[in-house]
């Protein structure tokens, strides 16, 4: 049986404008982007393959709508994005970062974290959810990916990377996407954490059913998770396979 | 707790208490003329001496701590309220919201802060609440600037857009994901800005626009003493030294949370 | 045999936070490095392999640490063949030693590198520093030769950069030849490829190895990725939690680890031909450093899935099993 579509990339191109340094005019506009064209399955994992500066990056702010001056369409789950609000957007997409020192707000405990985003999904969808079910739901959440409960009221800085890395993967699957962006989840990693982490993203893909795009530079890397690889070069794809 | 943050909050504590309790600790009546006993030095009678009416200057200065307290803090809280919501308004929307608001940041400041006061009491009638009310509305752009700038960096971290991709509305992100990056040097600023709205009502009351004789107040304390400085030297210097010791005891603080919260921000 | 240049002995460093609690960071830490050899040091973060480099150029603020044990370090260069002892306390020569004797690469480029000077002034800073009478033109030429063998390209437009003008490729390069301009006899490189990507890593690799090939120096590679460096040095240290669990030639330990630590590291690494099966994980975490309780027994004990009763009560020695040296009772004879 052959998958449904989930995501499709037709000829997207994205530039941005260089200004002159004075009078802040557009003088040109740089290409990061050229005429992307792919195809998604569900259920697969998209590799993303490029050296920095490529553009790898760029797609997952356009999938996003954290940029949203393009040409070209993007269609996820047949509507194109641009028709989507950002509320119906997060109900389809989640986004995994690089870095995550940076991707958990410095000045909130872990359980505030984990409960707005809890809170969010009940609000998507209107469900109502009281206290209990909550905290129910996070010390589900944590013993899943084998945190102690403790960690609730600690401050990220006062983690490990790893840990950290876990909790921004729980809060992205929280609201329950259909597809799950990874901006180079492992880079920031030691090899024994990057093994963890690789194993909790097989499985969470199984358990929660979803697709992966998983963005890295990492010809190794990709090849091991990865179903399909695009290579960007410059902005172009050079491989498809 | 640092050094400087503890004999700062031990400056304002004892002005507040004395400021809170001045009726009861004033020996005498601050506006009680007694012409027998003009121009007396400070003695055990009266500590700080006596002015050019025979007012005790010590109840006088005693009772005018209330005044400029109040106004230092109601103003700034005007002055930083305003300038906190612009700045993160600005910083958070962009575009052509940041641009108006940041025009008329602009137009505020291209006016002397003093001058824009001396104007508007000119017009008001130069009681308490207005001169709270006009401190508050022209010291709020350098803050709604300092706001903005750190929002334009904020807005762009990851847990800023994973909140945002999570569908969060903008209201949400902005006070519960921004506002607590941005809340340190908005309390500093705060402490520290109340010591030059003292200053500044201080000023005005010397220049006679601030609050009205015979209600004391340091700076019209200061300014019927400066006729006097020649033989009276105790008319100028006591109000004088209540207005640096507060001022001081301010800065203190605020000097002294800049450093608290600095060594924390390094150890994350 | 060539003659040692550097080496450790029982080497220990500790620290303290706040006052309150000392942190153990290095625990009798034994290397030796020989002249022309190139020697890698492998650790997760929070090892301590950052902490080692730092102390062999003595860069880390005296007052704040205790340690014991010595780093000597020979050379044939200055004449009377001093040791290079930690508590060396004359600035002067201490500088001297710094960037003429033994220099470093740092991990991030972007940092390493002034943002307010052109790069071309940061590289001739370096060999003026050094060699305070050579001339304005010697010194441009000098410049320029250097910056090419790093293989820039455009040699006159990066010159005149500000180093955000350029990539972290371009930057890592003049890291490079910052630290080369002087031929040190023995190179430290703190991870100089984790902020790189991967394919600049290996031109990044190929040319320190290139250098320090051509010119007779020794290499201490500092990095937590075995699986990159392998090809490029002679012999290899791991490092965990601040001791060493095992060190052996580079290929060997490669191909045929023996500790069960990195034995689990060399095996989580993902490719191609592990498609499909989940990667084994090292579970639990490095013991905290603060408690001496962890010291009177294997280091590795809490998380090792091949451990035996000794190990929760004797620290085991070195022992030696084909051409390597394991800290682990599995291979007591």
């Amino acid at each position: 049986m052959k998958n449904s579509l989930l995501l499709k990339f037709d000829s997207v191109s994205k530039s941005y404008p260089v200004y002159s340094s004075i009078l802040r005019r557009v003088m040109s506009r740089k290409l990061v982007l050229e005429k992307i064209t792919f195809e998604l399955e569900e259920g697969k994992v998209l590799g993303v393959l490029g050296a920095s500066g490529s553009g790898k990056t760029t797609i997952a702010k356009l999938i996003t709508k954290i940029e949203e001056e393009y040409s070209g369409r993007i269609i996820l789950n047949n509507i194109n994005i641009k028709n989507m609000t950002h509320k119906e957007l997060a109900k389809n997409v989640s986004m995994v970062f690089q870095n995550p020192y940076s991707s958990l707000n410095p000045k909130h405990k872990i359980r505030f974290v984990l409960e707005e985003r809890i809170n969010q999904y009940a609000k998507l969808y209107n469900n109502k959810i009281d206290n209990y079910e909550i905290k129910e739901h996070i010390l589900e959440l944590l013993n899943y990916m084998k945190l102690p409960a403790e960690i609730l009221s600690c401050y990220p800085h006062q983690l490990s990377g790893g840990q950290k890395q876990r909790i921004a993967i729980l809060c992205a699957i929280i609201l329950k996407p259909k597809l799950l962006i990874l901006d180079e989840p492992l880079s920031s990693l030691d090899i024994s954490l990057q093994a963890q982490i690789l194993n909790y993203l097989i499985d969470i893909k199984q358990k929660y059913n979803l697709t992966y795009i998983f963005i890295t530079h990492d010809q190794d890397l990709a090849e091991y998770f990865c179903d399909n690889i695009i290579k960007i070069n410059k902005g172009v794809i050079c491989e498809n396979n | 707790m640092n050094k400087t943050l503890k004999i700062g909050i031990i400056i304002i504590g004892l002005f507040l208490l004395v400021g809170i309790f001045a009726k009861h600790i004033s020996p005498k009546n601050p506006v009680q003329q007694n012409l027998l006993e003009r121009l007396q030095p400070p003695s055990s009678k009266h500590f700080f001496g006596t002015d050019e009416l025979g007012r005790d200057v010590f109840s006088r200065v005693i009772n005018s701590t209330m005044v400029s307290l109040s106004v230092g803090i109601i103003s700034v809280s005007i002055s930083v309220f305003l300038g906190t919501i612009v700045g993160l308004v600005a910083g958070y929307y962009g575009k052509k919201i940041d641009i108006i608001l940041m025009r008329i940041v602009d137009i505020v400041l291209c006016f002397p802060t003093f001058f824009l006061i001396l104007m508007v009491i000119a017009f008001l009638k130069p009681n308490i609440y207005n001169i709270m009310i006009v401190i508050g509305l022209t010291s709020w752009p350098g803050l709604a600037r300092y706001v903005r700038a750190e929002v334009l960096s904020i807005r762009e971290r990851e847990y800023v857009l994973s909140a945002k991709l999570a569908g969060l509305g903008s209201s949400k992100i902005i006070f519960y994901h921004i506002l607590p990056n941005v809340i340190v040097p908005v309390i500093i600023n705060f402490t520290l800005g109340i010591g030059s709205a003292i200053l500044i009502e201080s000023a005005l009351s010397f220049l006679g626009l601030g609050i009205q004789p015979p209600q004391p107040s340091w700076g019209n304390i200061l300014a019927s003493g400066k006729d006097y400085i020649h033989i009276a030297w105790w008319l100028s210097l006591f109000p004088g030294m209540a207005i640096f010791i507060t001022v001081m005891g301010f800065n203190l603080v605020g000097e002294g949370l800049r450093q608290k919260f600095n060594i924390k921000e390094k150890k994350l | 045999m060539d003659k040692k240049i550097l080496e450790s002995k029982n080497y220990s460093l500790s620290y303290k936070i706040d006052n309150k609690k000392k942190y153990y960071i290095l625990r009798n830490i034994n290397i030796e490095i020989f002249k022309k050899q190139k020697v890698a040091l492998i650790g997760e973060s929070g090892s301590g392999k950052s902490t080692f480099a730092y102390s062999l150029l003595n860069l880390i603020p005296r007052d704040e640490i205790d340690f014991c044990g010595e780093i000597n370090f020979y050379s044939d260069k200055i004449c009377c063949k001093k040791k290079f002892l930690l508590n060396f306390s004359d600035e002067d020569e201490l500088n001297h030693i710094r960037g003429n004797h033994i220099s470093i690469i740092f991990q991030d480029p972007f940092s390493a590198l002034n943002p307010v000077f052109i790069v071309g002034k940061q590289v001739e800073e370096m060999i003026l520093n050094h060699n305070k009478k050579i001339s304005n033109d010697e010194l441009h030429l000098k410049t320029k030769s250097l910056l090419k063998s790093v293989k820039l390209q455009d040699i006159d437009i990066v010159y005149k950069k500000f180093p955000h003008q350029l990539s972290g490729g371009q930057l890592q390069r003049i890291c490079i030849a910052t630290s080369i301009a002087n031929i040190p006899e023995l190179l430290i490189a703190d991870e100089p490829t984790t902020s790189l990507d991967a394919q600049l890593r290996v031109e990044v690799l190929d040319l320190i190895n290139s250098f320090v090939k051509k010119n007779y120096m020794s290499l201490l590679l500092i990095t937590h990725d075995l699986n990159i460096v392998k090809d490029y040095v002679d012999y290899v240290y791991i490092l965990y939690a601040g001791e060493i669990l095992e060190h052996g030639h580079g290929n060997v330990l490669s191909k045929n680890p023996l500790h069960p630590y990195t034995q689990l590291l060399i095996s989580a690494y993902p490719d191609k031909t592990k498609k499909g099966k989940l990667l084994p994980v090292i579970e639990g975490q490095m013991p905290n450093l603060t408690e001496k309780k962890f010291f009177t027994r294997c280091i590795f004990f809490n998380r090792c899935p091949k451990k035996i009763e000794k190990c929760n009560s004797l620290v085991p020695d070195f022992y030696k099993a084909g051409d390597s040296f394991v800290k682990c009772f599995l291979y007591e004879k």
